[in-house]
C-alpha cells in the first residue's frame, strides 16, 4: 500500500475532516496555543528511549508500521507490566473522553498488535490536566471504527479538494488551522465578486 | 506581534535564553524578548550569531536583511509544504485565462481603493477630484471588459498616470515638490517615501505569501521579468494607495518629516537616517491600524488582512474558493 496514514490523522480526522485534509493530504500545518501547549508537555516522551518504574517497563516514542492496515503510527510510550503489552497516550487537558483520542490509541494497539503478533486487548490515555489514565478497552466496534476512519483517510489522498468542514464556531475557534480553514469567510464569500455593485 | 527593526549600524546580537540582547562598541543597548515580534528587519552592517538565527527560526520568525531600501535576503524557518498548492499555482499561470481572471480582480481592487482614498480627500479637504475619480470609475468598466493582460495592464498604467497626476494636490507642505512617479533614482522626497514604503510592504507581503505556501516568484498581473517577487507586486496593488500613499501624505502634511530630512545626492534624493528610522515607526503603527474589509464586513489590522489575502489567493488558485476575493477599503 502506497499511502500510509499517520495515527495523528486519524484523531485529526474524527475532528474534522477537513483539518485532517489539510494538515495531513496539503501538509500544512499551523500552531495555535493549544497545539503549542501540547507540545511542550509532549517533550519529555518525544525522545526515544526505555525505563523501568517499579514492576514497569517503558518504551518512549516508538515508531510502528502496520503493511496491513497501510498505517504508521508513533506511540508515546509502550508500557509492559506482568507480560502485558499496551500503548499509553499522553494527552493534554482533563478526561473528556473525546472519541477521537480513542481512535487513535487503537490504531497504535493494532499496529503493535501486527509487531508482536499478539493480541493488546486495552491501552491508556493520559491526561496531564488531570493527571489519570483512562483505559480504553479495544473492542470489536472501536477496531472497526478505527479500521473505517484508516479507510477514509486513505480516500481523502485521492481528492483534490478538501471536504466539508464541521463548521461549528464553537470547534472552529479552538481549531489551529481556523485562519486558513477560513470556516466564517467561506460562509460569506460565495460566488463571483458583485463588481458592478462597486464601480 | 510588530516588526522589529534594527537600523543601527555595526551591533551584534546574540541569543541569551529566549532574548536577544543587543550590544554596540561592546555595551548592552537593548533586549528583546523575541515573542512580541514576528520579523526581525535588520538594516546595514549588524551581526546575529547563528543560536539568535535559531532561536528566531524556531519561533518562526522571519529575518529580513535591508541596505537602504532594498530587500537582500530573508532568513525563513522551514517552509510550507503544500505541494499541490505549487502546483495549481504555475498551472493557473499558465492558464491565460486564470491568469486574466486573477489579474483583474488585482487592478479592479486597486482601481476601487485608489478612488475610495482620493473621494475620502475630496470630501475632507473640499479638493476638485472629481475628474480623476470618474476617470477611475471608468477605468474600472473598462478593466471589467479587458480581453487579455496587455489591456488590462494598459488600463492599469492609465489610471495609475492620471492618479499621479492628481497627487500632488494632496500635498500641502509648499517645499515638498513631486512631478511623477520616480522609481530608481527617487527624483524627490515624495518618491523616495513612496520607494520605501513600497519596498516595505512588498516585504510584508512576501512575508504572507511565503506563509500561506505561495511562491512569491510566479505572479499573474506581473509576470514579465524573473526574479522579482511578481506574486507580491500582484498582491500589493490593492495595498499601494490605501496603505503607503496615504501613509505618505499625512506624514508630510503633518510635517512628521521635513523637507530637511532628506538629502538631495546627485539627482536623487534620500531620506536622513533619523527621519528613517521615524518613517518604519509609522509604517510599523500603521500595519496594526484596523480598516474595515468590505467583503469579510469586518474590521482588521493590515497585517492580519496581509495574512488573510494570501490564503484567500491560495484559496481560488487552488480551486477551493469561488473567485479571489480583494481587499477593498470602505
Amino acid at each position: 500500500m502506497e499511502i500510509f496514514v499517520e495515527a495523528h490523522a486519524i484523531n485529526a480526522y474524527a475532528y474534522c475532516p477537513r483539518r485532517c485534509y489539510y494538515e495531513y493530504v496539503e501538509r500544512v500545518f499551523y500552531h495555535n496555543v493549544y497545539t503549542i501547549h501540547g507540545k511542550l508537555l509532549h517533550e519529555h516522551v518525544d525522545h526515544a528511549g526505555r525505563e523501568h518504574r517499579g514492576e514497569r517497563q517503558l518504551y518512549r516514542s516508538l515508531y510502528l508500521r502496520s503493511e496491513r492496515l497501510g498505517l504508521s503510527v508513533r506511540c508515546d510510550v509502550i508500557e509492559e507490566a506482568e507480560g502485558v503489552l499496551y500503548p499509553v497516550e499522553y494527552k493534554r487537558g482533563k478526561q473528556a473522553g473525546w472519541e477521537n483520542n480513542h481512535l487513535q490509541l487503537c490504531a497504535q494497539g493494532l499496529a503493535l498488535e501486527e509487531w508482536i503478533g499478539r493480541k493488546i486487548p486495552f491501552g491508556y490515555l493520559f491526561y496531564y490536566g488531570s493527571f489519570r489514565r483512562e483505559k480504553v478497552i479495544f473492542d470489536d466496534a472501536l477496531r472497526e471504527r478505527t479500521i473505517q476512519t484508516i479507510k477514509a483517510i486513505r480516500a481523502l489522498h485521492l481528492q483534490d479538494q478538501p471536504p466539508e468542514g464541521i463548521d461549528e464556531w464553537f470547534r472552529c475557534k479552538k481549531c489551529s488551522m481556523v485562519d486558513y480553514c477560513l470556516p466564517q469567510e467561506r460562509a460569506r464569500l460565495k460566488g463571483k465578486v458583485p463588481w458592478e455593485r462597486f464601480t | 506581534m510588530g516588526t522589529f527593526y534594527l537600523s543601527e549600524p555595526y551591533c551584534f546580537v546574540r541569543k541569551e535564553s529566549e532574548r536577544l540582547k543587543i550590544y554596540k562598541d561592546r555595551t548592552l543597548i537593548r533586549e528583546v524578548r523575541v515573542q512580541e515580534y514576528s520579523r526581525f528587519f535588520i538594516h546595514e552592517s549588524s551581526t546575529l550569531t547563528t543560536d539568535a538565527l535559531m532561536l528566531l527560526a524556531e519561533k518562526g520568525i522571519d529575518v529580513v536583511y535591508f541596505s537602504g531600501n532594498r530587500m537582500i535576503g530573508r532568513f525563513v524557518g522551514p517552509e510550507n509544504k503544500n505541494v499541490r498548492l505549487r502546483i495549481a499555482q504555475v498551472k493557473a499561470h499558465l492558464s491565460e485565462e486564470k491568469s486574466l481572471h486573477i489579474a483583474r480582480n488585482l487592478v479592479l481592487a486597486k482601481l476601487k481603493n485608489t478612488r475610495t482614498s482620493l473621494q475620502r480627500f475630496a470630501r475632507r479637504r473640499e479638493l476638485e477630484l472629481d475628474p480623476v475619480i470618474l476617470f477611475l470609475k471608468q477605468s474600472m468598466d473598462h478593466a471589467l471588459r479587458a480581453k487579455d493582460l496587455d489591456e488590462l495592464r494598459g488600463i492599469e498604467g492609465m489610471a495609475a498616470k492620471r492618479y499621479f497626476e492628481a497627487f500632488p494636490m494632496l500635498i500641502q507642505q509648499s517645499d515638498f515638490s513631486f512631478e511623477g512617479r520616480s522609481r530608481r533614482p527617487a527624483k524627490d522626497p515624495v518618491n523616495a517615501l513612496l520607494n520605501y514604503g513600497y519596498a516595505l510592504l512588498k516585504a510584508e507581503l512576501t512575508g504572507a505569501l511565503q506563509a500561506a505556501g505561495l511562491d512569491p516568484y510566479i505572479g499573474y498581473l506581473h509576470r514579465e521579468r524573473y526574479g522579482r517577487e511578481s506574486l507580491a507586486l500582484d498582491l500589493m496593488e490593492e495595498f499601494r494607495c490605501i496603505m503607503v500613499d496615504n501613509l505618505v501624505v499625512k506624514m508630510v502634511n503633518q510635517g512628521v518629516v521635513k523637507r530637511k530630512d532628506f538629502h538631495d545626492d546627485v539627482g536623487e534624493s534620500r531620506l536622513k537616517e533619523h527621519a528613517r528610522k521615524r518613517f518604519l515607526q509609522e509604517f510599523d503603527r500603521r500595519r496594526k491600524d484596523e480598516v474595515f474589509h468590505q467583503l469579510l464586513q469586518r474590521k482588521m489590522s493590515y497585517r492580519e488582512i496581509f495574512h488573510k489575502q494570501a490564503i484567500l489567493l491560495a484559496k481560488f488558485i487552488k480551486g477551493e474558493a469561488d473567485d479571489y476575493y480583494p481587499f477593498l477599503a470602505k
